[in-house]
């Protein structure tokens, strides 16, 4: 027991073990997290977003789900048997190394589809939801105002604390799966209304009008940003929707480990500038310029033009609205023959697509649609690849280290006319 | 005796002695580290090929994906991890990466004492996770 973390009397019965020795360890684990967070008491998880299925990491070894995770998070000695998530708690599983229908098209063996399967399968019997996507908020999976959530996915902490108004941190695979056992997680960070003000302002002189403007502008926010930072957003930038700004927020999550961003007249705790700050001056101000973004651009695209055989969209995974437009894109045009062409997306919105029509038209201009994943989580994904074609500065980024071979990158516009002539111009 | 003595908060004991690797902009947490060696891949890295394993590694805090600490522990677990951590600022991927190595760690420095500034690349230092100090026992050539 610790002196220094406070307990509820609930949370002192869990701890005696009352509730059985996964929620016992579990619980004294978290302690533990908060005694290094430096926390003194604890919150109730009502959302969680984690890992369920192989990891990426995975390279032959088994598919049991106990030895990925139980083990290694929980108790390395397999004594303490798991049986079942926190009741009280929603929780939906991130992407996964495999697509959720299909192995051939993404390169996979039919035994590692069975085994993710499997080990899905063993997460929802413990009260999981196979949802199998890296912005859950399409699913149905949406922490309201003040409701305390984890989740796996960097881009989802940054939607969740700023769109939503929902309270948390970006902690980790072990500390998530810590957090689902016993329903608790340290009252600490972005749970506390004095560390939920602007830090650093951003003065946004550049594009704002489409979702890759607001992908750069990510981006460049993000390498600007100290430890701990809250950026605030303002200027004569357009307002974003849905589509741009979960873009926004995954590129910013790929340069910094910025866990909350104040868009001011969009996020619910900035209605102005003065309330994002909250009286307090900045530590730093920037103005983020069209040369800021042009140059990153530069340099997250291939310098000369060519032939791509690969292209992926959807990062994060797409929307049913976002599948719609792509199709209207596609309607009347055909991938170029010997090019693979994938949109990701999630389940529940592959299921609306489907019962709308759109995936028909999709893959009638031989556009493949995948689930649960993308170009860096699914593996084998681009082998045999000669070039890649991207238009998330996310996937661009990290690829341009992962991968050997050219990767492009552009709107998706230009993505798509890519697709269609099997090569790439650069502009 | 120590050159210079940093005082800050104890997140984890207890004390460890190693040379330190220094990374004023941290590691970026996907595709950046080879899990096997510890070796960072991250291109344009000021350490990019070398590896962390033994050293005592200083970041102002994680950077990119919440998958940060997974490649701590995976480093970990194959025995090429750090043996100490040092973060200007705690954040909850630090914290993670703390607690499931179970490494030492020193974090949390007052405004005016930067590590990253402070301590150089293969300084030799003492990290105490139960004091919360740093102290510089010999400089790096």
């Amino acid at each position: 027991m610790s002196s220094e973390v406070r307990l509820t009397e609930v949370e002192q019965r869990m701890l005696d073990g009352e509730y059985g020795p996964a929620k016992q360890l579990a619980l004294s684990r978290i302690i533990d997290y908060a005694k290094i967070l430096g926390a003194t008491e604890l919150v109730e998880i009502t959302k969680g977003h984690v890992c369920c299925g192989s990891p990426h990491a995975n390279r032959g070894e088994s598919f049991d789900y106990d030895t990925w995770y139980t083990k290694r998070f929980l108790d390395p000695t397999g004594k303490v048997k798991l049986d079942h998530f926190n009741e009280d708690t929603f929780i939906i599983d991130d992407v996964n190394a495999c697509d959720a229908y299909q192995w051939e098209w993404t390169n996979q063996t039919k035994e590692f589809f069975d085994g993710n399967k499997a080990m899905i399968q063993h997460a929802t019997g413990m009260g999981a939801c196979n949802g199998s996507t890296c912005a859950p908020y399409l699913a149905g999976w949406i922490p309201l105002p003040g409701e305390y959530f984890v989740t796996v996915e960097s881009s989802n902490v940054l939607f969740c604390n700023s769109i939503w108004g929902a309270r948390g941190n970006a902690g980790g695979p072990a500390t998530t799966f810590l957090s689902l056992v016993c329903g608790r997680s340290p009252k600490w960070g972005l749970h506390l209304d004095e560390n939920r003000k602007g830090t650093h302002v951003f003065n946004i002189q550049c594009a704002s009008e489409n979702k890759t403007d607001w992908d750069l502008m990510g981006f460049a926010i993000g390498q600007r940003l100290a430890p701990n930072a809250v950026p605030v957003l303002r200027g004569d930038f357009k307002r974003p929707n849905l589509m741009k700004i979960k873009s926004f927020f995954t590129a910013l999550a790929t340069a910094s480990g910025a866990e909350m961003c104040l868009i001011v007249g969009v996020s619910p705790e900035a209605p102005t500038y003065e309330v994002a700050m909250g009286g307090k001056e900045p530590v730093a101000e920037y103005d983020i310029t069209q040369e800021i973004v042009d140059e990153i651009r530069k340099n997250l695209c291939h310098p000369v033009s060519g032939p791509v055989d690969f292209l992926q969209i959807g990062c994060p995974n797409c929307s049913c609205e976002e599948l719609a437009y792509y199709a209207r894109c596609m309607k009347g045009r055909k991938v170029a023959p010997g090019v693979k062409f994938c949109i990701y997306t999630n389940i529940p919105q592959l299921k609306m697509a489907e019962m709308s029509g759109i995936s028909q038209s999709l893959h009638e201009a031989g556009v493949e649609l995948l689930t649960s994943g993308c170009i860096l989580r699914t593996i084998n994904l681009t082998k045999g690849a000669k070039a890649i074609g991207l238009s998330a500065v996310k996937l661009a980024h990290y690829s341009n280290t992962e991968q050997e071979i050219p990767v492009y990158f552009g709107t998706d516009e230009e993505l798509m006319d890519a697709a269609v002539r099997g090569y790439w111009e650069v502009k | 005796m120590a050159i210079k003595v940093l005082q800050a908060r104890g997140a984890k004991g207890p004390a460890v002695e190693g040379y330190a690797m220094v990374c004023p902009t941290s590691i970026q947490g996907w595709a950046s580290i080879d899990i096997d060696t510890g070796v960072i891949l991250e291109k344009g890295h000021v350490h990019q090929g070398e590896s962390f394993a033994g050293k005592i590694l200083v970041v102002p805090c994680s950077r990119g994906s919440i998958g940060w600490s997974g490649y701590f522990h995976s480093c970990f677990e194959h025995d090429c991890a750090p043996i100490g951590y040092v973060f200007t600022k705690m954040d909850s991927k630090c914290g993670t990466t703390v607690l499931i190595t179970g490494s030492p760690c020193v974090c949390d420095f007052p405004d005016d004492c930067d590590p990253c500034q402070e301590i150089h690349d293969g300084d030799y230092i003492r990290l105490d996770g139960d004091k919360g100090t740093v102290e510089i026992l010999k400089r790096a050539k």
